[in-house]
């Protein structure tokens, strides 16, 4: 496998970091992966690509469907892709942000994902 | 005359019976008063569960004088005594006491030698300092229990024969004498059986002789040599065990003669058309049947009950020695499977780099040894490449080899730097093989930038030969070897080397020579890499045919060689296999190709996706049978990179809004793109300016 995905909580938020290469060789025993902690995501869930080098069609496929099972459910999926991450342009070029918001740090992302489930319960 | 040291010499035994308390006595002619006190001490206190009385002497006349009279029932014999030179001393002590066997114990380890004793008589030849208590114990009773039967059977010729026969009778038994251990003990299983097969028929003046052995997990005999049935080795006829006349000698455990084979129940087809007469015997170790061995004739014939006697006293010396060389070869088969199965069967395709290895097994009849090599793919288009030996050979030499190699595997994967790898291993070798050694190199090559790490635990150090200097060796970041120091630390050594290098890689087995210094030999290795050589597998072949001429000697010899890619080339070509692994392979080699030209970081990462795209696209719609492939190429002119992918399918149209993504995104990262779809497939042509070799993404 190309890519390897480590898993954290933090906050009661899970994280997923993406170490690696996604392609198609890949991508759906990634998703298969990613499916189980959906299931078990209670805020939100942050997909932390600072360590992906390469995302092709098949891994934004992956990012896409990955947004809508988690937005289907009420939850977010928040992205972490640092400005000098090769895969920042491709993400940035499909409009992935339309789904999924991207923040540029790890922190970042967990606030933002936060600040959302409060503003989900005032609501 | 009193021996000079003596325990026993009182006593008034009769020859060949046992004294008081059980001890027999041995007589030790043995000029090194030093030596002589060491096996007198070694039999006194006995092995094997017996211990003997030794008389001692520094001379054969002394020795010879002594021996008629005395009750010694074996005597330890030395060569070289001051007063006789080499098997001299044997036919002098056999002249006065031709009953009494003789077992050399020699400093001279010469075959030519041992055969000369062996011809005057003697029982058995050891080697002074690799005979032991229980080796030199078992050796005298196995030479007093031969010479008790042969006297017995002696006894039972004289009787029954006259003078004419039993002069033929004492030539068998100096046949049979020939059959020792020490004769026999060195052959591989084949040649023992053939060795045995031209003894027993010469002995029984037979025409045919075969040798079945048993198979007792498939209660088969199956022939495996013989003499005048050679087609039936080669038919390999198998016999039940309880049926033909083969199988009953095992069954029955006992000798059958059959006069008449015509009329016999004979299994094997070739036998029955040829023999006329044969006798049979099993072959039995420790009671344990191994097989059967027959003699027969052309011609009618009577085979006596002497013949059977002659062939049971042969067949019981073939099957001790069939048992221990059936043992060897087992082991000798397990450990070859065991290592070879450790090696790669073919190396990896590497992006970027050439690769080539041999390994040369040690010398015929040597056990294997822990000479071991990998090539790991790692992340990022790094390889790891690792070059180690065990200390020790056979089977806990290549198990321990098997374990270091699956654990610098999963190590190396994860991605640790060189230092860190090795020391991990050092740590599992203290761990789970306490007291056990191994050296190692270990190195992590980037092809892209031809950066190279590499840490060695106690390892030759590598040869890296560029193209514009001498060859030179990499001397850096010298460890111990693994499992020698507890928490031994490593160091991590680096270079860049030059486009179009070679890096050699190889097992002591190479370069050391017997009274040649190492550095000697080192300098000649690089001598022989500076002559030049075509690519890496040309210059393993000339490293090995210069350094060994003869061939690998005792050692086993592995060697390992890789050359970089060549400065910039303006052209890239590959046919891969249509299946997504071929991604990477894909990506790797079109980085590469990228980065030599000069292209910046993004440019780099877009054509690279771009490509991806396509090539993801012609392993989807690749179709044919059997395997189907297809072609990536790429050009570099006038500032504009070419990127040609073409498959041997039909592309269906996008299904989905991800499906057509691929497409977009070509059109995306790339100035422009042609899709062809004909009836033979479809051929994407793409381009995408580039400013010039050097950044552009700077510029």
């Amino acid at each position: 496998m190309l890519a390897d995905v480590s898993f954290e909580e933090r906050q009661g938020i899970s994280i997923a970091r993406v170490r690696g290469e996604v392609d198609m060789s890949n991508a759906t025993e990634l998703s298969a992966t990613l499916q189980g902690v959906v299931e078990h995501v209670a805020a939100g869930l942050v997909l932390d690509f600072s360590g992906t080098t390469y995302l092709d069609s098949a891994g934004l496929h992956f990012v896409f469907d990955l947004g809508k099972r988690l937005r289907d459910r009420g939850q977010r999926l928040e992205l972490v892709v640092p400005p000098e991450s090769p895969v920042a342009a491709i993400l940035k070029l499909v409009g992935v942000e339309s789904l999924s918001p991207i923040s540029t740090s790890l922190d970042e992302a967990v606030a933002n994902v936060l600040a959302h489930g409060a503003e989900e319960q005032e609501n | 005359m009193a021996p000079v040291t003596s325990i026993s010499a009182d006593d008034p035994s009769l020859p060949g019976a046992r004294p008081k308390g059980g001890r027999r006595e041995v007589m030790l002619v043995e000029d090194s008063l030093d030596y002589a006190q060491a096996v007198t001490s070694m039999l006194d206190y006995g092995a094997q569960g017996e211990s003997f009385d030794v008389a001692h002497f520094t001379r054969v006349g002394d020795a010879a004088a002594y021996l008629p009279t005395s009750a010694v029932c074996c005597v330890l014999l030395d060569l070289n005594l001051p007063d006789a030179s080499g098997v001299d001393a044997v036919r002098a002590l056999q002249a006065v006491a031709p009953l009494v066997p003789i077992v050399v114990l020699s400093g001279v380890d010469d075959d030519q030698v041992a055969l000369d004793a062996m011809h005057e008589g003697a029982q058995d030849y050891l080697v002074k300092g690799r005979a032991d208590a229980d080796l030199i114990t078992r050796s005298l009773r196995y030479a007093m229990e031969r010479a008790r039967t042969e006297r017995q059977r002696m006894d039972l010729v004289r009787e029954r024969t006259a003078r004419a026969e039993a002069e033929t009778a004492v030539s068998t038994v100096s046949r049979l004498e020939r059959l020792t251990e020490a004769a026999l003990g060195h052959l591989s299983l084949e040649d023992l059986q053939t060795e045995l097969l031209e003894h027993v028929s010469e002995m029984l003046n037979a025409d045919t002789a075969a040798i079945l052995l048993l198979d007792e997990e498939r209660g088969v005999l199956e022939l495996s040599a013989a003499k005048g049935l050679e087609e039936a080795v080669k038919a390999r006829v198998t016999i039940p065990v309880g049926s033909g006349i083969a199988g009953r000698i095992v069954s029955e455990r006992r000798s059958i003669v059959i006069d008449d084979v015509q009329s016999a129940d004979v299994v094997s087809p070739v036998v029955r058309e040829r023999v006329k007469s044969l006798v049979g015997v099993p072959l039995m170790a420790d009671r344990r049947i191994v097989g059967v061995m027959h003699v027969g004739t052309t011609q009618p014939r009577h085979f006596t009950a002497e013949d059977t006697v002659v062939l049971q006293l042969a067949a019981d010396r073939a099957a001790r020695a069939i048992e221990r060389a059936q043992a060897y070869q087992q082991e000798h088969e397990t450990a070859v499977t065991l290592q070879r199965s450790l090696l790669p069967d073919r190396l990896p395709d590497v992006p970027g780099l050439e690769l080539a290895a041999r390994y040369l097994p040690g010398a015929a009849g040597a056990e294997v040894g822990g000479d071991w090599y990998d090539v790991i793919p790692l992340a990022d288009g790094r390889v790891g490449i690792a070059m180690g030996d065990v200390v020790g050979r056979g089977i806990p030499a290549a198990s321990l080899m098997g374990q270091l190699r699956n654990a610098l595997r999963a190590y190396a994967v994860e991605g640790h730097p060189p230092a860190h790898v090795v020391e991990r291993l050092d740590r599992l070798v203290q761990t789970l093989n306490p007291g056990r050694m191994a050296t190692l190199l270990y190195m992590v090559l980037e092809p892209d930038t031809r950066a190279l790490t590499f840490a060695n635990a106690g390892h030759l150090p590598p040869l890296l030969a560029e193209p514009d200097s001498p060859p030179r060796l990499l001397q850096g970041a010298r460890g111990v070897p693994l499992g020698v120091l507890p928490y031994a630390s490593f160091e991590d050594a680096g270079a860049t080397v030059a486009p179009g290098s070679t890096l050699v890689v190889y097992t002591d087995g190479l370069v050391e020579e017997r009274g040649i210094s190492l550095e000697e030999r080192l300098a000649e290795l690089q001598r022989i890499a500076a002559l030049g050589f075509d690519g890496p597998n040309d210059l393993c072949e000339r490293l090995l045919s210069a350094l060994l001429p003869g061939g690998p000697g005792v050692d086993d010899v592995a060697v390992l060689a890789l050359t970089t890619a060549p400065a910039s080339s303006d052209r890239l070509s590959l046919t891969l296999p249509a299946e997504p692994e071929a991604l990477i392979t894909a990506r790797r080699a079109l980085r590469n190709w990228l980065y030599e030209i000069g292209t910046g970081p993004d440019t780099l990462y877009d054509i690279t996706l771009a490509t991806g795209e396509a090539c993801t696209n012609a392993i989807e719609h690749a179709y044919a049978p059997g395997e189907a492939s297809f072609d990536l190429e790429g050009t570099y002119a006038d500032e504009e990179i070419r990127i040609v992918v073409r498959d041997y399918g039909s592309w269906r149209p996008p299904r989905g809004q991800n499906r057509g993504r691929g497409l977009k995104l070509m059109e995306t990262l790339m100035d422009h793109v042609n899709v062809q779809r004909g009836a033979t497939g479809t051929t994407v042509e793409m381009t995408r300016r580039i400013d010039g070799a050097g950044d552009r993404d700077a510029g």
